[in-house]
């Protein structure tokens, strides 16, 4: 665990569209059209993401190892799922964690920031 | 669009990706877009194109991604990128000078690019887009007179005056001057030739202009009647006046004594004869001084004026159209100020040389472009031979990016003597358009090469390497090629078959369609020197006389010195004939006024108005004159075939009444004579009124005299000056042939052609040199092929044909694209144009021919070298 972890940190801090994309993951294995939904729905306005530049990101997080694709037994069997590994979650995680400190820092609600 | 359309279509784009990523990513790509598609079918107009909008952003973004050859190295710091820079930058410098005559050809070919660009673009920058040289310059207008059928008029003293006085809430400072007239002027006891302008109260004030020395003149000055004060040029102050103290210098003008209290810079340019942008008068007088500054039809002076801060030129032209038709109904007097025309007076100097410089930047931006193709194409055809360099490198673990920076210094590098060789050549091609194009240009001597020149000069410089060199960059560290390096080592193919052709079908299009620019010029021109002028120049001197003021302030004595002097002339077996008049024929400059026949409400015309002898005609051989010479010379007006034609429907207009605003009288038809082009050879024929000099004595004070001569311009021209001299030694002269006044008219078209057709040879060869590189390298490349082809028999005529071809179809594939896109440049070149079509089959002929000429010699050379290639040797060297 504490070697998965440290792993995760090699990650951070992550690009917005790919942490958009693991937290899309996060809850369950989705096909493209439905990560890129998902991704784009939490920028109002212009998409984040195109079918283009989402696959050379899901590459990209498949080649580091945080995402695999999985075949699921869904009726239409062309649909591959994307699905989060062991590390992907850990570097979801820290990446929330990042995140939540920053917010933290900007509320003026760090122990250890100025206040 | 039906889904299944869609889904094509979206395939089809999906070919601008690398044909890897495409394999691997397409069944999941399309199944995404199928499911966005669904999403839009029956949605609004805008949701559609929105959606294909992103989709189409999100292809190319990823296209280049994916194709730009560092994507595999993650993250490029500033770090790794200055890593070993220094070894590259001497490592390219070394290629160079191990190479001189690839580096003196390539360098040599950049700088002749870059001296065109340089050029053009110093002289859009000074001349185009450079503020005047006046304070605040961007508030100065030039104002003109318009009538309500659209006539736009120099204005008239008063209605200027009137502008003045009463738009104070519109204009700072209202400036009026007329245009510059030769007078003889007194000097200590000598005559001198000088041109003389009257400025209005406000004149230099309204542009800034301050004096050198001395003072402006005062408000008492510029009143009727005021003090005599002059003020002069820097160039009379430091010439004839020898640059004396200003105290106690005076000189005559007319029978007035003026006291000189100012000197104007030598900087100071304003308005002169015709609207140029000029030198202008060497003395002014002040204009108010003057009674007699004409009625409010007599248009012929200049205004600018000077907008109050705020005030935009749109609001001052609704404020003074609304003073012009106050003032006109309370002036009772005829006008032709209905409204107003204001306009930027920068806009009014360069209008005429707008286009053509314009023209010139487009043409040198082309020289450019095919001078960095031909660096592209030699660093390409270089890196064949630097195969096993670059594979070595590779091998080393060189990463693309390092391939690419490499190679940018390399151009870079070039880029350098390019420069120097570019300045030095661009500041000789400036010197010499000083020269040439002195009258031509306005604002020429403002055209300076100082420092931000020289940083332009750097600036394109830099970019032209870099363009150069990032296709080969691109092509040479493409993924795919450093793959093939790193599999097959130096023996590998290099880049892709399309581009070497689409590199030869720019360069031959491109320098065929400035073959096609200089072309239509050329024809222009010759069509402009060809042209039936109306009347012969040649062999004809033309004498400018100015009657010194005082001595010939009776008219009776004006008319006894000319009628004396063309007695003497026509005397002189030298001279055929000779003869008078106000205006030379190619010159109608300000003398053109509205013609009309009676004084009824007939249509009226622009006509010239002439003051002539009778032997004017056969001296200037205007010919078809048909004249009653008793009718004329009892005070008649002859009319040309251009007034003929347009006021009597070509009827004999003899004995019928036609009046011209010039004269002050309706005046008798006494015959027709030929018409004669005016103001240059380009214009239409406008047309003219003479009248018998002998009946306007008072506007006689300066003349020219045309003599035809038929033995040695010299021995005439000493008859000219015998004659006048024994007719009264103290008038002054100046004389020309006549042929060299007319071929100055030519000037703007000569200017422009000249540069023309030199960008376009300078285009041609660099597009041979390029050709030659780009047919070199592909038999390069193909040597192998060509190899393995002899040894299996194939004749060494099949070879060399081979070879040809891979330079000459993509020649011809470009002079087809620029015959389909000069019909484009010959619409666009129109208004330089004249007397020649738009497409013009000679031209287009000999543009083609020579294209497709350059392009085989320089693709024979590499061609006969393929067929005399030795099997054995290159088959050896796998």
């Amino acid at each position: 665990m504490q070697s998965s972890h440290r792993e995760s940190r090699l990650h951070l801090p992550l690009r917005p569209s790919a942490f958009a994309v693991l937290a899309a993951l996060a809850e369950r294995p989705l096909p493209g059209i439905d990560i890129l939904d998902a991704v784009n729905a939490t920028v109002p306005g212009t998409p984040l993401l195109g079918p283009g530049t989402l696959y050379r990101l899901l590459r990209e997080l498949r080649q580091q190892q945080l995402i695999t694709r999985v075949d699921t037994a869904a009726a239409d069997e062309r649909q591959a799922h994307h699905e989060l590994t062991p590390a992907g979650r850990a570097t979801l995680r820290a990446e929330a964690a990042r995140l939540r400190r920053t917010l933290d820092l900007a509320d003026g609600r760090s122990r250890t920031g100025p206040r | 669009m039906i889904a299944a359309d869609a889904r094509r279509m979206y395939r089809a784009l999906l070919r601008l990706l690398p044909r890897a990523f495409r394999a691997e990513a397409e069944p999941e790509l399309l199944e995404v877009f199928d499911a966005g598609y669904a999403r839009i079918i029956g949605g609004s107009r805008i949701a559609r194109i929105r959606f294909w909008t992103l989709t189409l952003c999100d292809l190319l973004l990823t296209a280049v991604a994916e194709r730009a050859p560092f994507r595999r190295s993650a993250r490029v710091s500033v770090r790794t990128l200055f890593m070993g820079l220094t070894h590259d930058v001497r490592y390219a410098a070394r290629t160079l000078i191990y190479r001189p005559g690839w580096t003196g050809l390539n360098a040599g070919t950049l700088a002749v690019g870059l001296a065109a660009t340089i050029v053009a673009s110093v002289l859009v920058r000074n001349v185009l887009l450079a503020p005047l040289p006046f304070p605040e310059s961007e508030q100065l207008v030039r104002l003109r007179e318009v009538s309500d059928d659209g006539g736009r008029w120099w204005p008239s003293f008063p209605n200027a005056r009137d502008w003045r006085d009463q738009a104070g809430s519109v204009f700072r400072g209202v400036g009026i001057a007329d245009v510059p007239r030769v007078r003889v002027v007194m000097l200590d006891g000598t005559g001198l030739r000088v041109s003389v302008s009257r400025a209005a109260g406000g004149l230099f004030e309204t542009l800034g202009v301050h004096p050198l020395a001395g003072r402006l003149f005062s408000a008492d000055e510029n009143k009727p009647g005021g003090p005599p004060a002059a003020i002069v040029s820097e160039a009379f102050w430091r010439g004839p006046l020898a640059a004396r103290p200003l105290e106690d210098l005076h000189i005559g003008v007319g029978d007035t004594q003026y006291a000189i209290v100012g000197v104007l810079p030598a900087s100071f340019r304003f308005l002169g004869d015709g609207a140029a942008w000029t030198t202008p008068a060497d003395v002014w007088t002040p204009m108010e001084r003057d009674s007699d500054l004409g009625m409010r039809t007599s248009h012929g002076y200049h205004v600018v004026a000077r907008l109050r801060t705020g005030m935009t030129v749109d609001r001052a032209r609704t404020e003074m159209n609304a003073l012009a038709a106050r003032l006109k109904r309370q002036i009772h007097e005829p006008t032709q100020a209905d409204a107003v025309e204001i306009r930027p007076l920068q806009d009014f100097v360069v209008a005429r040389v707008r286009d053509p410089l314009r023209w010139l930047l487009y043409a040198s931006l082309a020289v450019l472009l095919v001078a960095c193709l031909d660096l592209a194409a030699s660093i390409l055809a270089q890196g064949l031979d630097r195969t096993r360099e670059l594979s070595i490198r590779i091998a080393l673990g060189a990463s693309p990016l390092r391939l690419v920076r490499h190679l940018l210094i390399q151009a870079t590098a070039l880029a350098l003597p390019a420069v120097v060789v570019g300045l030095a050549l661009a500041v000789g091609a400036l010197a010499c358009i000083r020269a040439e194009a002195a009258a031509t240009l306005p604002r020429l001597d403002e055209v300076v090469f100082d420092a931000r020149a020289g940083a332009l000069a750097v600036f394109i410089a830099l970019g032209a390497a870099l363009l150069a060199g990032i296709l080969p960059a691109g092509v040479l560290a493409s993924h795919r090629f450093t793959e093939r390096l790193r599999v097959r080592g130096a023996g590998a193919a290099i880049g892709s078959r399309r581009l070497w052709p689409a590199l030869i079908v720019t360069q031959v299009a491109l320098s065929m369609l400035l073959l096609v620019g200089a072309g239509l010029l050329l024809r222009s021109f010759v069509a402009a020197v060809n042209v039936d002028l109306g009347y012969d120049a040649a062999r004809v001197i033309a004498v400018d006389i100015s009657l010194p003021e005082v001595a010939y302030a009776e008219p009776a004595r004006r008319i006894e010195f000319y009628d004396r002097a063309l007695e003497r002339l026509r005397a002189n077996p030298a001279v055929t004939t000779a003869g008078l008049t106000s205006v030379l024929p190619h010159e109608t400059s300000a003398m053109t006024a509205p013609t009309f026949r009676d004084s009824a409400n007939a249509r009226s015309i622009f006509a010239a108005y002439r003051l002539v002898d009778d032997g004017y005609f056969e001296a200037a051989g205007i010919p078809q004159v048909q004249m009653d010479r008793t009718a004329f010379r009892a005070g008649g007006a002859l009319v040309d075939r251009t007034l003929q034609r347009v006021l009597w429907k070509g009827r004999n207009p003899q004995g019928d009444r036609v009046q011209n605003n010039f004269s002050d009288r309706v005046l008798t038809v006494a015959g027709v004579v030929g018409s004669v082009r005016e103001w240059n050879q380009d214009a239409e024929t406008t047309g003219a009124v003479y009248v018998d000099f002998h009946s306007r004595p008072a506007a006689t004070g300066a003349m020219h005299l045309l003599v035809r001569y038929s033995g040695t311009e010299q021995a005439a021209a000493k008859a000219i000056r015998e004659a006048i001299a024994s007719t009264d030694p103290i008038v002054p002269i100046a004389m020309a042939p006549l042929q060299e006044r007319v071929t100055a008219g030519l000037a703007d078209r000569r200017f422009l052609l000249i540069l023309a057709s030199g960008f376009g040879a300078v285009a041609l060869v660099l597009a041979s040199v390029g050709v030659y590189a780009l047919v070199a390298f592909g038999v390069a490349r193909r040597l192998r092929e060509s190899a393995i082809r002899l040894a299996l028999g194939a004749p060494p005529s099949t070879v060399r044909t081979g070879a040809l071809s891979v330079g000459l179809l993509p020649a011809a594939v470009g002079v087809s694209i620029a015959l389909l896109a000069s019909v484009w440049l010959g619409r666009a070149l129109r208004s330089q144009l004249f007397h020649v079509n738009a497409v013009d089959p000679l031209v287009l002929t000999c543009a083609a021919i020579a294209a497709i000429a350059a392009a085989w010699v320089a693709a024979a050379l590499p061609a006969r070298r393929a067929a005399r290639v030795d099997p054995a040797d290159i088959l050896r060297m796998d």
